[in-house]
């Protein structure tokens, strides 16, 4: 039995965008939080966080070399232990495979393992994420994955007596429209 | 009796003391220790500490450039001038200026010079262990940390408000120490004259106690328990109060935190009633900086103490401030204070303060406080009590 043609290029046009990849919509945050001796702790924000999405592999991307973490030479400090001038981003690529997608609106909430990638590093790390998706095809979506900084080649920051742990939880949120 | 009161009242409005941030907040630090070394707040700076209060208290003409190289020299000890090996941390806490008292019945009214701290501060860290010690010279109103004084008595005395060694663990989480501690209550706030400071008896500027401690810093809560031996620069013993104080702090955010302390001294002789005293205070503090330019703290307190031979003294103390930084390193401090104590009050106590404070150079804070506090005793005439404070504080 022979589709119609034109059966056929209707399929052919509706293909991309049923297989069509999420894109962001609006602006994004992300925030490294670290602890140190005596109850030490810091935050460093952004808002530059990228969302791609290949139809295979969804890939944040958060640019480092704005990040602030209250503190101008703080800052500085922060920016010259993750060498940005050379690495100045950091992402998660994870196979869209891996993902619990609602095909409607509904939550979404789900673990994964992604290919993480720090100061030219990467290593595959657990990672988790929840948010929702509304009628319209966007999802608001908050992603959380704890990173060792030994791990990734980063100094661990050091200043005047206070001493950063390596390990750091990144969050990310971000919506995204497919 | 009325003049008794205004004196009183012109008494307790004597000076601001301490170097005490609570209002760091602001810029999420919730635990104290990273800036002092006093694992609960106030007092010495660490290398950390100095290198923040030029980076986030200190003003500066030019902020444009802050932070783009590394911080001031003028952070160490005497503005840089002198460097120390790691281990050691000294320096100095200074204040002085001109207080002004006048009352609404003519009690007490006059401007004289006030020299209301000088103490060399030392601290010596090895790895886990650390000491720390105060010494100085106390002008006036110094009891119960006087050492020596010419006459025996409160005024003109070598004090050492504080002094104590112990160890450091688990990161420098959980410190352990022993001597003479600041007692770990409340809000640890620099006004020590005001109502929930004194009325609790757990100012920083002389009602330390001797007794151990131990207290724990994380990133989401801290805390400190003590266990009071009395005050072995007091005496006779029977003035001495023996028990247990503590408090607990949680950061339900980095610029929120909220907390509880307790308090439960016995002394066979209160050192004001003279007769034996169980004596307890209760309450709960918090911290807020809604937008970095405000921070809000607040303390509310239940006071009791009983006294053999009279019954129960119940009552309650509050204090709420706000801490505007229009320009880093201006602040103005409205903050207002309310005590009811016993049955031989009319009315509540009722305090209000406006601050100025400018830290105009390194280590360097110029201060007004304006403080008007109003008794009203039973049977007689309301008093009220205004003070005036103007004074340089260094911090070497």
């Amino acid at each position: 039995m022979r589709l119609p043609r034109v059966f056929i290029l209707a399929a052919l046009l509706a293909a991309p965008a049923l297989f069509a990849g999420f894109t962001s919509v609006g602006e994004g945050a992300a925030v490294f939080k670290a602890i140190g001796t005596g109850g030490f702790k810091m935050e460093g924000k952004t808002k530059q966080v990228a969302v791609a999405d290949d139809n295979t592999t969804v890939t944040v991307t958060v640019t480092l070399t704005d990040i602030a973490t209250g503190i101008t030479l703080r800052d500085n400090h922060t920016k010259k232990y993750l060498e940005v001038e050379k690495f100045p981003t950091t992402t998660l690529a994870v196979k869209k495979a891996a993902l619990k997608i609602p095909d409607a609106a509904g939550p979404l909430e789900g673990s994964a393992t992604g290919s993480y990638t720090l100061h030219g590093v990467t290593k595959d790390l657990p990672f988790t994420y929840k948010g929702s998706c509304a009628a319209d095809g966007t999802c608001a979506v908050e992603g959380s994955i704890n990173i060792n900084m030994n791990d990734f080649g980063v100094k661990v920051p050091s200043y005047l007596g206070i001493t950063v742990k390596p390990d750091v939880v990144v969050t990310s949120s971000f919506t995204v429209k497919r | 009796m009325k003049s008794a009161y205004a004196l009183f009242v012109v008494a307790a409005l004597c000076a601001v003391d301490a170097a005490a941030f609570p209002t760091m907040v602001r810029h999420g630090y919730a635990s104290c220790q990273a800036c002092h070394v006093d694992p609960s707040g106030g007092g010495q700076l660490t290398a950390y500490g100095r290198a923040q209060s030029d980076l986030l208290v200190g003003w500066h003409l030019d902020p444009s450039g802050l932070g783009e190289g590394e911080v001031s020299p003028t952070t160490g000890l005497l503005w840089g001038l002198v460097t120390l090996p790691d281990v050691v941390n000294i320096s100095g806490n200074v204040r002085g200026g001109g207080l002004f008292n006048t009352t609404t019945t003519g009690q007490g009214a006059g401007l004289r010079p006030l020299l209301m701290a000088a103490d060399l501060y030392t601290t010596v860290n090895v790895e886990w262990f650390v000491a720390h010690a105060a010494i100085g010279y106390g002008a006036r109103a110094v009891g119960p940390a006087v050492i020596i004084s010419d006459k025996s008595g409160p005024d003109n005395a070598l004090v050492a408000r504080e002094f104590w060694a112990g160890a450091r663990f688990v990161d420098d989480q959980l410190t352990v120490r022993a001597g003479r501690i600041p007692l770990p209550f409340g809000l640890r706030n620099n006004e020590h004259t005001s109502l929930v400071r004194s009325l609790t008896r757990t100012d920083t500027n002389v009602h330390q106690q001797y007794g151990l401690s131990l207290s724990w810093n994380s990133e989401q809560w801290r805390g400190e328990i003590m266990g009071i031996a009395g005050n072995y620069q007091i005496r006779p013993d029977a003035f001495r109060e023996r028990g247990g104080v503590g408090f607990f702090e949680w950061a339900f955010a980095p610029e929120l935190t909220l907390g509880a302390s307790s308090l439960v001294t016995w002394a066979n002789a209160d050192i004001n009633a003279g007769v034996p005293t169980l004596r307890q205070s209760h309450g709960v503090f918090a911290r807020w900086a809604p937008a970095p330019w405000v921070a809000l703290l607040g303390e509310v307190d239940a006071v009791s103490d009983y006294a053999a031979e009279n019954d129960w003294n119940v009552g309650a103390v509050g204090w709420l401030q706000a801490d505007f930084e229009p320009i880093q390193g201006i602040h103005i401090i409205p903050a207002v204070e309310a005590a009811q104590i016993d049955e031989t009050q009319a009315l509540p106590t009722m305090g209000g303060w406006l601050s100025l404070s400018w830290f105009a150079l390194p280590h360097t804070e110029l201060r007004l406080d304006s403080i008007y506090r109003q008794v009203s005793p039973k049977d007689l005439d309301s008093v009220g009590a205004f003070t005036a404070l103007a004074q340089v504080h260094f911090f070497l």
